[in-house]
């Protein structure tokens, strides 16, 4: 799916909502914020509320290559993933089982810090469905682990005295209990 | 002298001062300073650390409650990020103590629920806390209420619940539901269910008239209740489930989606409720489950007005050694020339092996076809000649059919299909594209069906989908399958395993939304609606 172009005016789009009728499957081509150029089959970039607005509302034509500051290439990768399996499974009739089999390979070699830059890039490309499922990943990880494990995981940094955070536990003991201590 | 003395120390000193410096510059140029430090952290854990508010409340909603509290202590700013969780879960089957948790969540938190769903069936919170949170919520806008309480003794709901202007949903079970004479309705109320609750039919019926948004209305097994008037104009969605008499539907215009389960009900009611239904303009889903077609027997022998044009998909139950269910069952179908989907649920009666009372089927001489009829699913097939012939005769009649689901009942061990051997092989389902055949244990008499309806279908076919009733049933017998296919067929062979989408069973209930993190409204993600019951 990433097809680095060489030039943008080399790339043979017909224009989008005001174009004519066309044989080609359309293509949106985005830039990352490092840099990278990938073409996005329109089905796909349409998962992305951000992209639909920017095409959509003021009739922005395909040639125009979307900027995407905020996501990285090897995220977007990611994204494109997703969605591209989400669109081809919507339809079908085993459409959650085959959905929930894609989501467990999709999070099983994934870091949490990885999960994390992903629900922001969700959050940020608004794909709704998207950023439920990995929520709900980051979630089913960090139920019961304890306090250390998700401060380093989200980077809070502890700013408790001593006193302060006993008086925080000592709110809600009843939360405090049935812990892993594990760590990663 | 003594100048020498003072220049050598003073040449000293400014020597040890400059060692001085160099070695604090040295020291500070290796080790960076607190500062340095906590921007160089900064950077690195800035999108992670700076998460969105709306993603971070959304990760806390996926933690069960306790555990979303427990965020308190990473630090001061998280110490409030959970209070201000607009959807609110407790289940006291969880672990913890409902009412301590209950208490505390509801008493620190900031404002803004907007859906509590508390899970009592071990009956751990008592009707007095109840109260109380009922009582605290009327002061947040809430949209909506879900309590399941424990069966051994029904909570008399608090009448302070009616004060939720904003109720979007509300369901309850095992409650006993009295609202004062005055009530006036809930005004934006969209969903309601009812399970196991106390109410009388007026009262009822005048709930359900004056909340005029209703959309989904699914009443389950209510009791102190035989007859009900449902008015409301938005209905789209109806479920009616239990030992009913009489449910009258008035002005429902705009229902499409109807599901029956009686289990006892007078003929003239269910027969007038049957020819209603069918009437409705935008009636596009019909489900029949248990006796309701057996009390409606006879009720459409007089022909309807008008055929029901909008109806695609019809699920009925039925019991193949009444001849008069299954002559309403044909009247039925007939009455939907646009038919598009059939399910068929057997019932069992007092069958035997002869197929006296499919007769009346191979006696038809209206020469009908079900033209739009595209899939037809049987389930709780238990291989007695009705049920064959039943499904030849459906196969016969549905020149358009494209697929054909065959579910099996249990203990097929004892069945014999030696005489379908007897039966002419007149190529019956030649227009049949996909066979899947579910709930598979592996005995030869499965093999057996399998084989009669491959034997019956042509180089149409495509797909024959197989698919186990558990992970314990041996493959052994469907390897002769394969033998067969290489001879006949072209067809695609697919085996699942047992842990596809079930088949909808007979006692399912409504599936509930999954909650929607969205302010405005919480809207359904039902993918079927006859799924299991998943309140929380």
């Amino acid at each position: 799916m990433s097809t680095p172009a060489e030039n943008e005016a080399s790339i043979k789009q017909e224009s989008g909502p005001s174009g004519t009728v066309q044989d080609k499957p359309k293509k949106i081509v985005v830039r990352t914020g490092d840099g990278e150029v990938f073409e996005l089959k329109e089905e796909v970039a349409m998962e992305m509320e951000t992209i639909k607005t920017f095409f959509m509302e003021d009739n922005i034509s395909y040639e125009t290559v979307m900027p995407l500051t905020n996501v990285d290439s090897w995220e977007l990768v990611k994204v494109i993933e997703y969605c591209s399996k989400y669109v081809e499974l919507k339809n079908k009739e085993n459409f959650h089982k085959e959905l929930k089999a894609f989501q467990d390979e999709f999070v099983k070699s994934m870091s949490p810090k990885t999960l994390l830059s992903l629900s922001n890039v969700a959050n940020y490309l608004e794909i709704k469905y998207f950023l439920d499922f990995i929520c709900q990943a980051i979630a089913d990880h960090i139920k019961s682990k304890d306090v250390e494990y998700v401060r380093e995981l989200f980077g809070v940094e502890n700013d408790f005295t001593e006193e302060e955070y006993e008086m925080a536990k000592t709110e809600a003991p009843w939360a405090h209990e049935n812990l892993d201590k594990d760590l990663y | 002298m003594s100048e020498k003395i003072l220049i050598v120390l003073h040449l000293l000193v400014s020597y040890i001062v400059e060692c001085f410096s160099h070695l604090s510059r040295y020291l500070r140029s290796k080790k960076p300073t607190n500062y340095q430090k906590k921007k160089k952290k900064m950077d690195q854990s800035d999108k992670l650390s700076n998460l969105p508010t709306g993603v971070t409340q959304k990760i806390l909603s996926y933690l069960p409650i306790d555990q979303a509290v427990r965020t308190s202590i990473l630090s001061s700013e998280w110490r409030s990020t959970w209070s201000r969780l607009p959807y609110l879960v407790f289940d006291d089957q969880s672990g913890y103590d409902i009412k301590k948790v209950v208490n505390h969540v509801l008493l620190l938190h900031r404002g803004g629920i907007e859906t509590f769903k508390l899970s009592n069936l071990d009956g751990s919170a008592d009707s007095e806390n109840i109260d109380k949170w009922i009582a605290y919520l009327s002061r947040e806008r809430i949209k909506e209420f879900v309590l399941e309480h424990t069966k051994w003794d029904p909570y008399n709901v608090f009448s302070c619940i009616f004060l939720y202007k904003g109720l979007t949903r509300l369901e309850l079970h095992n409650c006993l539901l009295n609202p004062p004479a005055t009530f006036k309705g809930f005004r934006m109320l969209k969903r309601l269910h009812l399970k196991h609750v106390d109410v009388s039919g007026d009262v009822l019926g005048r709930l359900i008239a004056c909340c005029p948004q209703l959309e989904r209305v699914i009443l389950c097994d209510l009791k102190g209740i035989a007859d009900v008037t449902i008015c409301a104009p938005s209905i789209q969605f109806l479920k009616v489930q239990g030992s009913f008499e009489d449910v009258v539907l008035e002005k429902t215009f705009n229902l499409v989606d109807v599901s029956i389960d009686w289990k006892q009900g007078s003929t003239i009611c269910s027969g007038k409720l049957l020819r209603h239904i069918l009437q409705l303009p935008r009636i596009e889903r019909l489900t029949l489950q248990r006796s309701f077609l057996e009390c409606a027997v006879g009720s459409l022998t007089k022909k309807l007005p008008k055929s029901c044009l909008s109806l695609k998909f019809l699920s009925i139950s039925i019991r193949l050694d009444n001849s008069e269910e299954i002559l309403t069952a044909m009247h039925l179908m007939r009455s939907a020339p646009a038919l598009e989907e059939l399910d068929i649920v057997f019932r069992k009666g007092k069958v035997t092996n002869d197929g006296e009372s499919t007769y009346c089927l191979s006696d038809d001489k209206q020469n009908w076809e079900f033209t739009q009829l595209q899939r037809v699913k049987v389930i709780c097939f238990s291989g007695i000649k009705a049920e064959v012939d039943f499904i030849k005769f459906l196969l016969l009649t549905s020149p358009g059919l494209q697929e054909l689901e065959i579910s099996f009942g249990q203990d097929m061990k004892g069945v014999d299909f030696s005489w379908l051997d007897d039966n002419q092989k007149n190529s019956a389902f030649t227009q049949v594209r996909v066979v899947k055949v579910t709930r598979l244990s592996g005995v030869k008499a499965e093999v057996d069906f399998i084989r009669f309806l491959l034997s019956n279908t042509s180089q149409r076919l495509e797909r024959v989908i197989l698919q186990p009733s558990s992970t314990e049933v041996s493959w052994e017998l469907f390897k002769l399958l394969l033998a067969f296919k290489r001879d006949t067929l072209h067809a695609d062979f697919k085996f699942l395993d047992p842990s596809s989408p079930v088949t909808p069973v007979q006692d399912s209930d409504d599936s509930s939304s999954d909650h929607n993190f969205d302010a405005a409204s919480s809207s359904d993600s039902d993918f079927d609606d006859d799924d299991d019951d998943e309140l929380l």
